[in-house]
């Protein structure tokens, strides 16, 4: 573990009555430090909190903001769930995926943009809806998406994921 | 809560009928008491309620909706309706969501006959499917590492076998990975699921998701004859089933003895006896003869191994090694055969560096392991050796009351948090001579020392468990005096002894050694000579015949060199085994012998337990029992006769046992008698003092020819520290001779911290690389290094 990582997991690990309970920030700490979880964080957080890496990694697994692969600085995430599908989600996916040229939970062959299909995102009165690097973006066309791809293209934000 | 504190019992009703439970009693425990089943899959007795699968709901009256039978315990005046309309409701729809997406194989699937999803469908379950919509897929055939097979598909997610692994195991590699329905178990990055413990989780497994490589597809449930076992493979004697088809046995199962078992058993119990039905298996017996081995019959072997052996005893020249791996008979028989038959008080089950497997006074029982404050354990590595006691240890700190103090060489990897002391060769003795001074001192000790921690542990305890490897006369003296001292400071403390074999303490009982008989009654006469003696003298050309039966000096006696000379030296050498030892290659005849379990009889647990086996299949045309091959033995020497009919050597055993003798003081049972003991040892400059350890699936014998348990056999290593590692230049995976004073061997290297500098750790009982080679008489050695391969080179 890298000292810079040792100490904030010690000041995370000091927030809570259980060690354990700092796993969740650990991993995104790492997350945001590395892009994604990494094995090593696996091990570190293991080392931190005092569970097994299998325990970590079950963890870890189970968390959808968690990621377990390099991704890229965007994160896409688009509902499929019942309320955006009837607004027309099947067709903002396909011209996505399309656009894009990736599959769910690919990176874009430049390393830039992770496309994901979530479940409900609990905003169905503006569907269809996503999320860039998880901030809301509602009522999604392809034509709407396609302005917006364009300005993320454009900037470069330190991490996709915040580290807390 | 002490354990002390009354429990006060609560009224409860359950289908109309009233009856009292102690409070706190989860509502499916409860309904047990009235016979009445109430479904579960998660819901395991022995693991924490999960409240996961939802099959179990119940109505009670005053709770709005349905309840988990599993997690929901009795309150007082509790009313609970277990078969109501809205319950079955809730149960076929329960059942319909396990079903959604299972594959319905039963027909090819290993648990179908003992399928819980299966029977509590035909019971409880709709009759068909609603859904139209395509299946969800998953792995059908997940290779979860040396013994299991996962089929996702098939997999309810209960998380038995998670909660198992954490829970009881508390080795938490086994996981569930993603979450919904999307949900695998599974290891962190497809790494192995290699626990000693694994089997079990094929048991408790509801339905066929986890299935044993060694049993799957080989057999459908309601084709098994079932018969009632125990397990020979350790001293502890786990309980079990062997199930068997067309004589020939299957599988082998849990059967629960709380007192012993607790309802686990490890992998090298359960799935060591495809040995049976391996290659290398005897099937007759054989003799040397014009430079080869042929194969005679039964009977040619026993007239010419009878006058062979009636020969040297008319001489005086005669010795008996063996009785640790027979039952509690045929060792009565077999000490009954060399004092009657032979003549001689040269007999010994010890061929192992353990001393004794009897506590001569305050033998502990496993069940002390549970409540105990302090478990102290002396060089016994209890994972290895006894897994499933090492279980209870695991139980016993985990919950929080018991701290675990190891004394050893070296620190074993445990699993568990442990007090670890250091312990130079022949100083136990002093350290505990030492602790029980403190103890009587009181508290209040000057602090820092080992012994002074360990003291103001056992200040605070109630109750002490010691746990020995058998190994070493004066430490076993000197735990005894400890336990006195506890005891007389007023706590609950007793013994165990971990044996080198299945039945060491059995055949110690039954008169296994040389100066005492059955029941540890002193032998009249001259005491005869112990193992190492006999060896010693065989090698110098003092005897004339040797007879091994269920032993393998060759691999485990401490002074391996010493052990191979006298084999080979001795005029006539004949040995009973069921697999070709490298004992029995020294052997003018071999006898087939019969396995656990084609045979019955009884075998004494560490703890003194004496449990019944019975036969499960029949042995091969000219294998024999051991009892069969000692009666036979006696027949053909004319001196005598021993039946070899279970039934009535055990109640030969047992009146020999309760006849009465001369009490040996404060009635203390007879030690056996042992010739030298652990001192130091001179090592030469730039050698390295060698530690043999333990593995659970090292051994020769049947262990190294069990197709079984093969995918988990180590290969020869040692183990060095890094310091050393590097003095020696030796990387991780070189190939490494290591040479003593009388033999030398090649393993790969190891490199770990636990490893004190200037010793090797040196995996024992193995074959292929002999770590008694290395050793002298008294389990002392050191090994001078030679780097024959880098790592690289031996890896290529």
């Amino acid at each position: 573990m890298t000292p810079q990582r040792e100490r904030r997991g010690a000041e995370l690990v000091a927030k809570y009555p259980e060690a354990r309970s700092a796993l969740v920030p650990f991993l995104q700490y790492c997350q945001a430090e590395d892009g994604y979880v990494t094995d090593q964080a696996i091990a570190d957080a293991a080392e931190l909190v005092g569970i097994t890496p299998a325990e970590v990694e079950s963890t870890a697994s189970f968390y959808s903001l968690l990621f377990r692969h390099p991704i890229g600085k965007h994160v896409i995430q688009v509902c499929r769930t019942l309320g955006c599908m009837l607004g027309g989600a099947d067709e903002l996916r396909e011209h996505i995926r399309t656009r894009l040229g990736v599959e769910n939970l690919e990176t874009t062959a430049d390393g830039a943009i992770t496309y994901e299909e979530v479940e409900c995102l609990a905003a169905c009165d503006r569907a269809p809806v996503l999320q860039h690097n998880l901030e809301f973006v509602y009522n999604v066309t392809p034509e709407k998406f396609d302005s917006l791809l364009e300005t993320w293209r454009r900037e470069s934000p330190a991490a996709a994921l915040p580290a807390e | 809560m002490s354990p002390e504190k009354a429990v006060r019992e609560v009224s409860v009703t359950i289908d109309g009928n009233t009856f009292a439970v102690p409070e706190g009693t989860l509502v499916v425990e409860a309904a047990k008491h009235l016979g009445t089943q109430i479904p579960v899959y998660c819901y395991h007795p022995k693991l924490e309620p999960a409240g996961l699968c939802r099959i179990c709901l119940v109505e009670i009256e005053k709770m709005p909706k349905l309840q988990i039978a599993c997690a929901t315990r009795v309150a007082d005046g509790m009313v609970v309706h277990t078969s109501s309309a809205k319950v079955a409701e809730a149960r076929r729809g329960v059942l319909e969501f396990l079903l959604l997406n299972h594959p319905l194989d039963c027909p090819v699937c290993d648990k179908g006959g003992e399928c819980e999803l299966q029977d509590f469908t035909m019971s409880y379950g709709p009759g068909e499917s609603r859904l139209t919509e395509p299946k969800l897929h998953k792995p059908k055939l997940v290779d979860l590492g040396p013994t299991i097979v996962l089929d996702e598909e098939r997999c309810i997610l209960c998380r038995r076998c998670t909660r198992f692994d954490d829970e009881i195991a508390q080795e938490r590699t086994l996981i569930v990975e993603d979450r919904g329905f999307k949900s695998l178990i599974s290891t962190r990055n497809g790494g192995a699921y290699a626990s000693y413990f694994s089997g079990n989780t094929t048991e408790i497994c509801p339905v066929g998701a986890l299935t044993s490589k060694a049993y799957r597809f080989r057999s459908r449930p309601w084709d098994l004859n079932h018969t009632d076992s125990v397990c020979t493979q350790c001293s502890v004697g786990c309980n079990y089933r062997v199930d068997t088809r067309f004589g020939r046995v299957m599988r082998t199962f849990t059967r629960e003895n709380p007192a012993v078992d607790d309802g686990w058993i490890c992998d090298r119990g359960r799935y060591t006896f495809n040995y049976l039905y391996a290659p290398e298996r005897l099937r007759a017996p054989s003799i040397k003869r014009d430079g080869g081995r042929v194969d005679v019959t039964f009977a040619e072997a026993a007239v010419l191994a009878g006058s062979k052996l009636a020969e040297a005893a008319a001489r005086g020249r005669v010795g008996v090694i063996g009785g640790g791996r027979l039952s509690d008979e045929e060792a009565y028989a077999l000490q009954r055969f060399a004092r009657e038959v032979l003549g001689t008080n040269n007999i010994d089950y010890r061929t192992h560096a353990q001393v004794y497997a009897s506590p001569s006074r305050f033998g502990a029982r496993l069940t002390d392991i549970d409540d105990a404050s302090v478990i102290l354990a002396f060089g016994a590595v209890t994972p290895e050796l006894a897994p499933i006691l090492d279980l209870r240890i695991r139980r016993a700190v985990a919950r929080g009351h018991a701290k675990f103090v190891y004394m050893g060489p070296y620190r074993p990897a445990f699993t568990i948090e442990t007090r670890y002391v250091k312990l130079q060769r022949g100083t136990l003795p002093k350290e505990l001579d030492d602790l029980g001074d403190a103890v009587r001192r009181g508290a209040g000790q000057p602090g820092g020392s080992d012994v002074a921690t360990i003291a103001s542990d056992i200040a605070a305890a109630k109750k002490i468990v010691a746990i020995h490897s058998g190994e070493d006369a004066p430490s076993a003296d000197a735990i005894e005096r400890l336990v006195e001292t506890l005891q007389q400071s007023g706590r609950d403390a007793g013994i165990l002894v971990v044996g080198a074999t299945g039945n060491a303490r059995g055949a110690e009982a039954a008169g296994c050694v040389p100066n005492l008989g059955p029941g540890y009654a002193p032998v009249s006469g001259e005491p005869g000579m112990t193992t190492d003696q006999m060896l010693a003298a065989a090698a110098d050309g003092r005897l004339d015949a040797l007879f091994v039966i269920g032993a393998n000096p060759a691999l485990t006696f401490p002074d391996g060199a010493l052990a191979r000379r006298a084999l080979k030296r001795v005029p006539f050498l004949a040995v009973a085994d069921q697999v070709m030892t490298e004992t029995a290659s020294y052997a003018h005849i071999v006898f087939a012998a019969a396995s656990f379990a084609e045979k019955r009889g009884h075998t004494t647990n560490l703890e003194g337990i004496r449990q019944a086996f019975a036969a499960a299949v029949e042995s091969p045309l000219e294998v024999r029992t051991d009892a069969q091959i000692i009666g036979a033995l006696t027949l053909a020497t004319r001196r005598g006769s021993i039946g070899d009919d279970p039934t009535t050597l055990f109640a030969e055993l047992n009146a020999a046992e309760s006849a009465p003798r001369a009490k040996t003081g404060g009635g203390a049972l007879a030690r056996p008698v042992v010739t030298g003991a652990s001192a130091p040892i001179a090592v030469p400059d730039g050698a390295l003092t060698v530690i043999p350890i333990p593995h659970l699936y090292a051994g020769g014998g049947a262990a190294a020819h069990d197709p079984g348990t093969k995918p988990m056999r180590p290969e020869p290593y040692a183990v060095f520290s890094p310091s050393d590692a590097r003095r020696l230049s030796l990387d991780e995976g070189a190939r490494v001779k290591l040479s003593g004073a009388s033999g030398s061997i090649e393993v790969s290297a190891r490199i770990a911290q636990q490893v004190p500098d200037g010793s090797v750790l040196v995996l024992a009982e193995m074959p292929e690389a002999p770590h008694n080679l290395l050793l002298d008489a008294s389990g002392g050695g050191w090994a001078n290094v030679e780097v024959i391969a880098g790592a690289a080179e031996a890896a290529g």
